[in-house]
């Protein structure tokens, strides 16, 4: 029994190791691009974990030939020959045959010595030596004992881990029992689930098939919304079965330790279970926000020393917490559910793994398999280069075709090999119908061959930086404004006056520049809002065509279409007329003489340095707005006249160093600064006695801004001044001078 | 066949077995019937009798867990205001999830009263608890034009996009009430597949159906949400 169990052990650990790496490699692959959502990223891991250990073992229990051929290690063979063959004879044998001198074999029974002897030529003893332990059981004993000591240690630190929680209590507290029922019950879990508390807990965890643990302070220092939310996601984990797979991923990382990307694995299916289980509470709760708040008021509990285990904890997983609470505030949860297809495809390639990946053998086979490989063996000569491709080829394709000469066994193999290659064709078929049919069902044709296609604020927010600016025009995003846009251009003209507001709030949503003309037309509506509409969605278009019709409507009789055009003439390339922003600097408006302000600037030519030309019926304009009646105005005019590249000040700018708003006299102080007219000096000198200690303050600025000696001298004065602040500026003012000099 | 109208109540009076089951009689609160209910009661009670714009008024917030302005916690509540209201108000902006409250509120998709008609929906729809949708759906389909619009109101609140598929086929119903609230559900839902629906209801004889379908046109687009 022990001598047929090891190699079959080996054999199957090399199996093992061969799918799962191909497994878990492409669930690495998979979600990186294509597979972007949790319920996605979820069964990819599940698959490609448990699917290594599923096809491996099927493989080893179908016996028989692989459709990506085998790696018979001939351990059998080398045996015969393993105590006295020399490694160059190995070596002529084949390369498998070094793998089989390699791991080497004990459960073959030991040559005769003096047979050893004859072929070594070296004299034998006199007696029998004792059988001696070959390298691949020695390799196969220390792996096992390592692997149960690894597993032995996770079951310790798992316990000490719950005695550290400390005794739980059950939690009798009727509102929070009321509150599970009725998630539970939302949730369709059937099952009864026990609440317990304790007070060696920082996060809430769920344990087992039927437990959520609590900490004591979750009872008394969260609100009913966070207890909810809290509650929902735990009560996620034991719906899901989290705590089982968690365990599982656990014990598989270190009884298969030789395969690495267990740890993978187990890492991103607990990732991908956060994030399902935040989904999951916010659906039933309704409320992201409560759940973010509940992570970081946990999150203080959690101490900061490294986890001992794993467990389905609500925030054990740290390094994710500030990406589950940005993407709760967001409104990114609530992943799209779990599609069937991906669900078939996953059970698919586990099932081609099985069927297609090659597989190890370590020359110990049964009956059958032996004779199914010996016309193999015997037809190929082992060793050659031939051979060993033939023994590693992939399925499809590759099988010669069959001879007369071909034996009845060897025609069995391939006609084995075809069918399942045809069972394996008409799954594939039977996919993609099943995909086709998905999409036929929802009414939408699938975007991608593997991944579902992500809702449409997702989309809105990688656009820019995974697919660039390309994505929005293909697909069925695409496709919607496609059949949109034009319906709607239309109903612009409809009778209805709530139709056509309706229709150019859309077209703004839609941001399709084949709506401009249509939005154009619209800028002449008899409604007021839909002119509105129209302006602002045709800013947010920036399309050059619209500059001039928007600015048309700089004069139109409704205030709140001349606010909506100036906002859209500042996003509008193109040019603008100046008389149309001279009226709109003289509207009654307050809000819209302060755009028109905005706007007026940023039409004004620059030269070479980047200073503004000033336009001689601007800066007449700002100056008469200087005295304003509104505040806001006169400030924003004292600085428009700064920055419209005048050198002198004008007398109403000076004046206004009297206003009685102490904001406008400080934005006067900086715009005499940024003017830098020596003539403004005393009205700058003026403003540092001013009552207010702001404006005083930028007078002592202005005056540093001014390249004249009554400058400096004023500056020096200041020195003197009552005011520290003031004191303090000024020595700043002349030390920077000094600096410059 | 069993009409969908006689499901309705039937699903009601199960729903609200343990509670209080006549509206024009609120019995007191009980404890088997739940926390909600008592307030539900109340609440249909004083829309029965109240002013149409006072009742449309007070039923904008329900269900929707948005808060009142006259203060957050009661904090900006003035002094005299009794109590028990602040209690009321906060059960009824927030999703009901008292069975018996909610069997309270299935009869009244069938109200002659528009508002209580519309409040009983928008607390099923606010709800989203499994029953509350099966009466909302059972009404969406049911022959009388007014429960079709009540449930397709709710719906509409509720939010699940597993309905979309049922209301892009009340896109094609005869009344155009039903019509329009449908295709404003489903831009409430963003589903675009419903977009080569709504594209023929732009040409609709009646403006209510254009002017919803031109709104929802503009919810299914990509990137809003």
């Amino acid at each position: 029994m022990r001598a047929e169990l090891m190699p079959a052990l080996g054999g199957w650990l090399l199996t093992y190791l061969i799918h799962s790496t191909l497994l878990l490699g492409g669930a690495w692959l998979l979600t990186r691009r294509l597979v972007q959502t949790a319920p996605g990223r979820d069964l990819v891991w599940k698959a490609a974990m448990v699917g290594g250990l599923v096809s491996a073992t099927l493989q080893a229990a179908m016996g028989g030939p692989r459709l990506g051929g085998s790696v018979d290690l001939g351990l059998d063979r080398v045996e015969q020959a393993s105590t006295a063959q020399t490694a160059s004879q190995l070596s002529v044998r084949n390369d498998r045959a070094q793998w089989g001198g390699l791991l080497g074999s004990l459960e073959q029974a030991p040559e005769p010595a003096a047979a050893v002897a004859a072929e070594s030529g070296v004299p034998g003893p006199a007696v029998t030596p004792p059988p001696r332990p070959s390298l691949l059981n020695l390799l196969l004993v220390s792996y096992s004992a390592a692997a149960l000591l690894l597993t032995a240690l996770y079951l310790i630190r798992r316990g000490r881990a719950m005695r550290r929680i400390g005794p739980r209590r059950p939690v009798e507290d009727p509102r929070l029992l009321t509150m599970l029922d009725l998630l539970r019950e939302g949730g369709r879990v059937r099952r009864p689930i026990r609440l317990t508390a304790a007070g060696g807990l920082s996060s809430p965890v769920a344990l087992g098939w039927d437990e959520i643990v609590v900490p004591e302070a979750a009872l008394t220092e969260l609100d009913a919304d966070q207890q909810r939310s809290l509650l929902a996601h735990e009560l996620a984990h034991l719906a899901r079965h989290d705590p089982a797979w968690l365990t599982l991923g656990c014990v598989m990382e270190r009884l298969l330790f030789l395969q690495p990307l267990n740890h993978l694995a187990r890492v991103r299916l607990q990732e991908a279970a956060e994030y399902l289980c935040d989904d999951w509470a916010v659906h039933r709760t309704g409320s992201g926000f409560s759940l973010a708040s509940c992570l970081v008021k946990v999150a203080e509990w959690v101490d900061t020393g490294p986890a001992t285990v794993p467990l389905a904890g609500m925030a054990e997983r740290r390094s994710q917490l500030v990406t589950r609470v940005h993407r709760l505030i967001e409104g990114r949860a609530m992943s799209a559910p779990r599609s069937l297809w991906l669900l078939s495809g996953a059970v698919t390639l586990v099932a081609l793994t099985a069927v297609a990946a090659p597989g190890i053998s370590t020359g110990t086979q049964s009956p059958a398999d032996t004779n199914s490989a010996a016309p193999s063996e015997a037809v190929l000569p082992a060793g050659t280069e031939e051979g060993v491709a033939t023994a590693w080829a992939p399925s499809a394709g590759s099988a010669p075709e069959l001879t007369p000469a071909d034996t009845d066994d060897v025609k069995l193999r391939r006609t084995t090999a075809d069918m399942r290659q045809m069972e394996l064709r008409a799954r594939m078929e039977a996919a993609r119908e099943l995909r086709t049919a998905h999409g036929v069902l929802a009414g939408t044709v699938p975007m991608a061959p593997l991944a579902p296609m992500p809702p449409s604020w997702l989309i809105a927010a990688r656009a820019p930086r995974a697919f660039g600016g390309n994505w929005r025009v293909s697909g069925r995003q695409g496709d919607t404004t496609s059949i949109a846009v034009p319906a709607l251009m239309a109903a612009l003209k409809d009778t209805d006056v709530e139709v056509r507001r309706a229709a150019v709030q859309s077209l703004s949503n839609h941001e399709d520049r084949r709506a401009v003309p249509a939005l154009i037309d619209a800028l002449k509506d008899s409604d007021a809002e839909v002119r509105a509409g129209a302006a602002m969605a045709l800013g947010q278009l920036e399309d050059p065509r619209a500059a001039a019709p928007v600015s048309a409507l700089l004069k139109d009789n409704s205030v709140e279409v001349r606010r909506a055009a100036l906002w859209a003439l500042h996003n509008l390339p193109g040019e603008v007329s100046t008389d149309a922003v001279l009226a709109a600097l003289a509207d009654s408006d307050a809000e819209v003489r302060q755009a028109a302000l905005g706007l007026a600037l940023s039409r004004m030519s620059e030269d070479e340095d980047g200073n503004r030309q000033a336009d001689p019926r601007y800066v007449a304009a700002f100056t008469r707005m200087l005295g304003d009646t509104n505040p806001e105005v006169r400030q924003q005019s004292a600085m428009a006249l700064a920055e419209s590249g005048v050198r002198q000040a004008p007398a109403a700018l000076l004046a206004l160093a009297r206003d009685k708003n102490a904001e406008v006299r400080q934005q006067v102080a900086s715009a005499l600064g940024r003017i830098g007219d020596p003539k403004a000096v005393p009205t700058i000198k003026e403003l540092l006695q001013d009552g207010n200690a702001d404006v005083r303050e930028e007078a002592v600025s202005a005056l540093s801004e001014v390249r004249d000696r009554s400058a400096l001298e004023a500056l020096v004065g200041a020195l003197k001044s009552s005011d520290p602040v003031v004191r303090r500026s000024a020595a700043e003012a002349l030390g920077q001078r000094e600096d410059e000099r | 066949m069993i009409a969908p109208k006689s499901l309705v109540v039937a699903a009601s009076l199960l729903l609200a077995a343990p509670g209080p089951a006549r509206l024009e009689t609120p019995a007191p609160p009980d404890s088997a019937a739940g926390a909600d209910s008592a307030q539900v009661a109340r609440l249909l009670v004083a829309q029965r009798a109240s002013d149409p714009l006072v009742c449309a008024l007070a039923t904008e917030v329900l269900g929707t867990g948005i808060h009142w302005s006259s203060g957050w916690e009661g904090i900006a509540a003035l002094h005299d205001e009794p109590a028990e209201t602040h209690s009321t108000r906060d059960v009824l902006r927030e999703s009901i999830t008292d069975p018996a409250a909610l069997g309270l509120l299935g009869p009244e998709l069938q109200s002659a009263n528009a508002c209580v008609r519309r409040t009983a929906a928008a607390l099923l729809g606010g709800s989203g608890r499994p029953q509350a949708l099966g009466l909302l759906r059972a009404a969406a389909g049911s022959g009388e034009g007014r429960m079709r619009e009540a449930g397709t109101y709710g719906l509409g609140v509720a939010g699940d996009t597993a309905d979309a598929p049922r209301l892009r086929n009340l896109l094609g119903d005869r009344d155009p009430n039903v019509v329009r609230l449908a295709a404003w559900a489903l831009g409430v839902m963003e589903d675009e597949a419903a977009t080569p629906a709504l594209v023929p209801l732009l040409r609709h004889q009646e403006a209510g159906v254009r002017r919803a379908a031109a709104w929802a046109l503009g919810q299914v687009t990509e990137g809003h949400s």
